[in-house]
């Protein structure tokens, strides 16, 4: 294997907690108090303090906390023409079993209010940039090799389908695959490009499907 | 999954795949439960250089079961998970050492890499843990591989 890394290498999976900080500059950046401008540095000066912990704890891989993504899959949103954010609720609107999603929910000790969804609501724009701009910052923070995560193809898509919207826009499923795999090379190509040391897919829903197939179909995925 | 790995894999770029049951409670009961031998066939099936797992969790079941009848141990890196990122409980340099064992039946060193379970706030609105506690299973997680290297390198 190409590595250029010590024995037991270390480094985190990927996100870390938000700060007060974020928190106040994401809500502010919404309700158009600050420009982008502003929310970028705020957003680089809280990445410093997240790279300084994992640089002084001696981790060998530095990783960016994802501090500006509302979750790991969901971010696309931000960045993607044709997803859009949208809450466990609005989407409980749409679902047909709606006793057994919210059960789900419940059994899964998930509130509607914690977690948002992306949704395809056009086709996607698969030439859109999803990390370059944290990379970028990450680059100017560090000098030691890099984690980048993005989401699996197969969970994003599985994620992103609302029958009753996507299915008017897309044939199926598959087709939306195709486009979400074309998202996704075109953005591997481009991290590669920056140098980025790794690039960590992340599958958390595989184990879902595994582990969960006797679940009912409207589940909490 | 498979044609996005070769466009890393054909690059200076590690390719690395991350897989868990859950990351948005506290609560253990709500979270999935299972062995890795269920999707062991499907790691297999990639070519992937980097597998980041989780194993601090019981949940996760034993590391036999993810090299049990496939030939992952002739090719992955193993980014072991050694801390549970949901808990206020620090993990000791030792009892981190002590979870690296049994790997190295299967691996050798260089291609055991140790990681937390999973992120420490997978969704923005609930962060598992507070950063004190998050530095100091971070120190612990770094004093152990230095332990390791000394001891197996």
């Amino acid at each position: 294997m190409k590595t250029k890394f010590q024995p037991f290498a270390t480094a985190l999976i990927g996100s870390m907690p938000r700060s007060q900080a974020v928190a106040t500059a994401k809500a502010d950046l919404a309700q158009k108090k600050i420009s982008h401008q502003e929310y970028d540095q705020i957003l680089l000066q809280e990445t410093q303090k997240v790279v300084q912990l994992q640089t002084d704890a001696g981790l060998d891989i530095i990783v960016d906390g994802e501090l500006g993504r509302d979750n790991y899959m969901s971010f696309v949103a931000d960045k993607v023409p044709g997803i859009e954010l949208k809450s466990l609720a609005e989407i409980s609107q749409y679902i047909s079993d709606k006793v057994n999603f919210e059960k789900s929910l419940e059994e899964s000790d998930v509130t509607n209010a914690q977690m948002n969804n992306p949704v395809v609501t056009q086709r996607i724009d698969v030439n859109a940039h999803l990390e370059d701009q944290e990379v970028q910052a990450l680059q100017t923070l560090t000098k030691k090799p890099i984690k980048v995560t993005i989401p699996s193809p197969y969970l994003l898509t599985r994620t992103m389908w609302l029958e009753e919207i996507t299915g008017e826009i897309y044939e199926d499923r598959q087709e939306l695959g195709q486009d979400v795999v074309q998202l996704l090379s075109n953005e591997v190509r481009r991290l590669i490009a920056a140098g980025v040391d790794i690039i960590q897919m992340d599958e958390p829903i595989l184990s879902d499907v595994v582990f969960n197939q006797d679940q009912k179909s409207d589940s909490f995925y | 999954m498979q044609p996005i790995l070769d466009i890393i894999n054909a690059s200076d770029t590690i390719s690395s795949v991350h897989v868990c049951r859950g990351n948005w409670t506290q609560n253990d009961a709500a979270l999935l439960s299972g062995s890795y031998d269920k999707l062991s066939r499907f790691f297999d099936s990639l070519d992937v250089q980097v597998l980041a797992l989780e194993f601090s969790t019981p949940r996760a079941g034993e590391i036999k079961s993810l090299f049990k009848n496939n030939s992952l141990e002739d090719k992955i890196t193993l980014g072991l998970g050694v801390i549970n990122p949901r808990n206020q409980v620090i993990e000791t340099k030792e009892s981190i050492v002590q979870a690296v064992q049994p790997v190295l039946d299967y691996l050798p060193p260089e291609r055991i890499w140790l990681n937390p379970d999973c992120g420490f706030a997978t969704f923005s609105s609930c962060p598992l843990n507070s950063y004190p506690i998050i530095e100091q299973k971070i120190q612990q997680l770094c004093a152990a591989a230095n332990a390791l290297r000394e001891k197996y390198c």
